[in-house]
């Protein structure tokens, strides 16, 4: 039961990573935090919001892709 | 249209698969329908792009390179169902389009795989690289023919692979090109005995030590490419045309050494009298097409050319080879257009393959086709956003994460290959929006907000357009540069964007009346390092290059970055002698900057015998001469000028605020990419 609650845990920060990583590429959330940190900050760090969408999403695009 | 371009919208026949017309797009990575790198998938985005290719007029689009077996995940290309399922409605939709596609599969990169520092310590430490292989196996990515060096990264050889693995692999090729053309795919292309890739590492002598049958003879060499498109028809059918990507000439002289094109040289790599055997053998092994250019990775900027390399820099030698075989050949590496038609009528040529043109216009077929070829925005050939992978002296691969993960942007035009992040919504609050500095940042500003429905007004304070560009593209091997600039005269022009010429502004205060937003795009001015003695007598690459003000023979650069390695080659071509001084421990050691243009440059500066000190600085400057610092001590340098190449800082004016915004160098130091992209970042939300 302990070990099913942990993959359950697992499985729910995987997901909500995967989302997190969907959402960052978003327009609204492009817009949200370009309203949120301001043109120069935003702009700044943009590359590495993507990237970390990418790096959140990997995991699970990976396993994805090795099943048949 | 023209009628000489017509040649070029003649069909053509590779094997049995009707070409509706002559124009190929060559495999860039990055551009691919199954992920680059990653475990293999159905890229969405690349699919979006390649479909807009063949809508555009493409007769043959090639994606970009997928490895027969990932190198993430190391699953093989034929065994995910799911991505041949998905692959074949979008094959149907694509042939509405009346184009063909065929997929360029390749057997890895051997020791041309661009590792990057963390991929080297797995490559050098068999436990640690155990332990990471169900995600990635750099050995095994990293194998070839033979145990030779690694392109990249120093002290790392490739480990040889066994006869078993290159059996298996040979399978899996067949497989896959039997899953392809079930999914609808036209034909296969086999990345090859090319630029220095896996396969072509078995093919060239200096590269395959092997004793078995392998290695040895030049039919034993080519072996493994023969057996795989031997494979590809025992698997997938006689009739499914296999296409090859094959370099005419290596182009090399020795491990990470290139050949100027101007050079007489012994090749280390494939030679002209060699090359002649080796197509008569492809061909009668199978193959039915032959995609051509010359290079290796030792000597990338004829794979991938540069500004700095000639107009149809691999023409001569791919009509050549064209005369030993029947099949049809294609020619690439900065092909003209209407060099290529007129080959085409000829005889002498059957296909122009095009690669990263296409990234920068989307439109570039229809615009020759309805006779606009002015509006087309030229390549510039930087590769800062399609290929910028990047090392130095003792170096790996230098590449961002971010770019590895997204190769084929590109740096003029955003929406490639992102068109998600970059696209034009228009406003429905049309604002009037002053933008002060005309430079590339600027005109691109006011193209972008004229698209969405703004007002923009240019305030530049000379009586021309292009900024800093315009001393960037003085040179005389920067032609594209130059169409450029003119395309972007052009672009204002057809839009209508008031330009205030000879108007500087120096005080935001005084146009923020009047205007909703304003843009700053102001660039830079060069750096100075007063606490050189007799700085203020060094000149700027705008007295240089722009003004030529600059006279004399012997010219020395402080600092070794790009534009001093440009400039000083300008000068070596035009017989002057130059000689350039550098802090760090390499020539044009930029993270952006592509190895094919970075290593043109060395090894031109070798080639041509300019004296290049590195760890040295200049200490002092005075009337014909300068002091040089080098590690083994200073000495008096003879010379006409020193130009100073120690690199530039921001210039914005005024104070940001919410409604001042600012672009490109004004901002941080950067190159064309992160000055348009910028453009785009801040006009898409005004």
């Amino acid at each position: 039961m302990k070990k099913l609650k942990k993959l359950l845990v697992l499985a729910c920060l995987c997901c909500a990573g995967y989302g997190l990583g969907m959402w960052v590429k978003t327009d609204k959330a492009r817009d949200t935090l370009f309203s949120l940190l301001g043109e120069d900050l935003y702009l700044a760090i943009q590359d590495k919001v993507y990237l970390l969408g990418d790096l959140l999403m990997w995991p699970i695009d990976f396993v994805r892709a090795l099943l048949p | 249209m023209n009628p000489k371009y017509e040649p070029l919208f003649t069909p053509f026949k590779i094997g049995e698969v009707e070409i509706p017309n002559r124009i190929v797009q060559c495999s860039m990575g990055g551009t691919t329908l199954f992920g680059w790198l990653e475990p293999s998938h159905f890229d969405l985005e690349g699919a979006d792009f390649l479909l807009k290719r063949a809508k555009d007029g493409v007769g043959l689009v090639l994606p970009g390179m997928q490895v027969i077996r990932d190198t993430m995940g190391r699953k093989w290309l034929d065994s995910n169902r799911q991505m041949y399922r998905v692959l074949k409605p979008y094959m149907e939709e694509y042939h509405k389009t009346g184009g063909k596609l065929f997929i360029q599969l390749a057997g890895g990169f051997g020791r041309s795989m661009a590792v990057t520092p963390w991929m080297a310590a797995l490559a050098r430490n068999d436990l640690l690289n155990k332990l990471a292989s169900p995600v990635v196996d750099v050995q095994y990515a990293c194998a070839s023919a033979s145990a030779t060096p690694n392109r990249w990264a120093d002290n790392l050889n490739s480990r040889p692979f066994t006869i078993e693995e290159i059996q298996e692999m040979v399978w899996h090729f067949g497989a896959t090109a039997k899953k392809l053309r079930e999914a609808g795919i036209d034909g296969v292309e086999i990345h090859a005995v090319h630029e220095g890739y896996n396969l072509d590492q078995f093919a060239i002598a200096n590269m395959n030590f092997r004793t078995d049958q392998y290695g040895g003879s030049l039919e034993n060499r080519l072996r493994f490419a023969t057996e795989i498109v031997q494979e590809i028809h025992k698997q997938a059918g006689d009739d499914f045309p296999v296409s090859l990507r094959y370099s005419v000439r290596s182009c090399t002289k020795g491990w990470r050494k290139g050949a100027m094109p101007y050079e007489e040289f012994e090749e280390f790599g494939r030679d002209m009298e060699e090359s002649k055997k080796a197509v008569k053998i492809l061909q009668d092994a199978g193959y039915a097409f032959l995609n051509c250019d010359n290079g290796t990775y030792d000597a990338w900027y004829w794979a991938h050319p540069p500004q700095y390399m000639p107009d149809n820099c691999n023409l001569a030698d791919v009509e050549e080879i064209r005369k030993y075989i029947d099949i049809p050949v294609a020619c690439a590496g900065r092909m003209e257009p209407l060099k290529a038609a007129e080959e085409i009528a000829a005889g002498r040529l059957d296909a122009i393959a095009i690669a990263r043109q296409n990234l920068v216009d989307e439109h570039w077929v229809t615009k020759i086709k309805e006779g606009r070829e002015d509006e087309i925005r030229p390549c510039i050939r930087c590769h800062n956003g399609c290929f910028n992978f990047s090392k130095a002296n003792g170096t790996e691969n230098m590449q961002a994460l971010g770019d590895s993960l997204h190769l084929a942007r590109c740096a003029l035009n955003p929406p490639t290959m992102q068109h998600n992040r970059y696209k034009i919504v228009p406003t429905k609050k049309p604002k009037k929006v002053a933008i002060i500095g005309g430079g590339v940042g600027g005109m691109e500003c006011a193209l972008v907000l004229k698209k969405r429905g703004h007002e923009p007004v240019i305030f530049e304070k000379e009586d021309k357009l292009g900024g800093l560009f315009l001393t960037a593209s003085a040179m005389t091997f920067k032609e594209n540069d130059k169409k450029l600039l003119q395309w972007y005269y052009n672009e204002i022009s057809k839009a209508g964007v008031e330009v205030r010429f000879n108007t500087e502004v120096n005080d935001l205060g005084t146009i923020r009346r009047g205007f909703d937003e304003i843009i700053v795009c102001t660039g830079s001015v060069p750096r100075t390092m007063p606490q050189i003695k007799g700085f203020d007598k060094t000149h700027s690459f705008r007295e240089l290059l722009r003004e030529k003000s600059v006279e004399g023979d012997t010219i020395v650069f402080l600092g070794g970055g790009q534009s001093s390695c440009e400039a000083a080659y300008d000068l070596v071509l035009a017989g002057k002698h130059p000689i350039v001084v550098e802090y760090g421990n390499d020539l044009v050691a930029a993270q952006a900057t592509c190895l094919a243009n970075t290593s043109f440059l060395r090894d031109a500066m070798e080639y041509h015998q300019v004296p290049v000190y590195l760890h040295s600085t200049i200490t002092e400057i005075g009337d014909g001469y300068c002091i040089i610092k080098t590690p083994d001590g200073s000495f008096r340098q003879e010379c006409d000028a020193v130009i100073n190449g120690i690199g530039f800082v921001p210039a914005p004016v005024g104070e940001k605020s919410a409604h001042v915004h600012r672009v490109g160098d004004c901002v941080a130091i950067g190159n064309l990419r992160t000055v348009v992209w910028r453009a785009w970042d801040v006009c898409m939300r005004i």
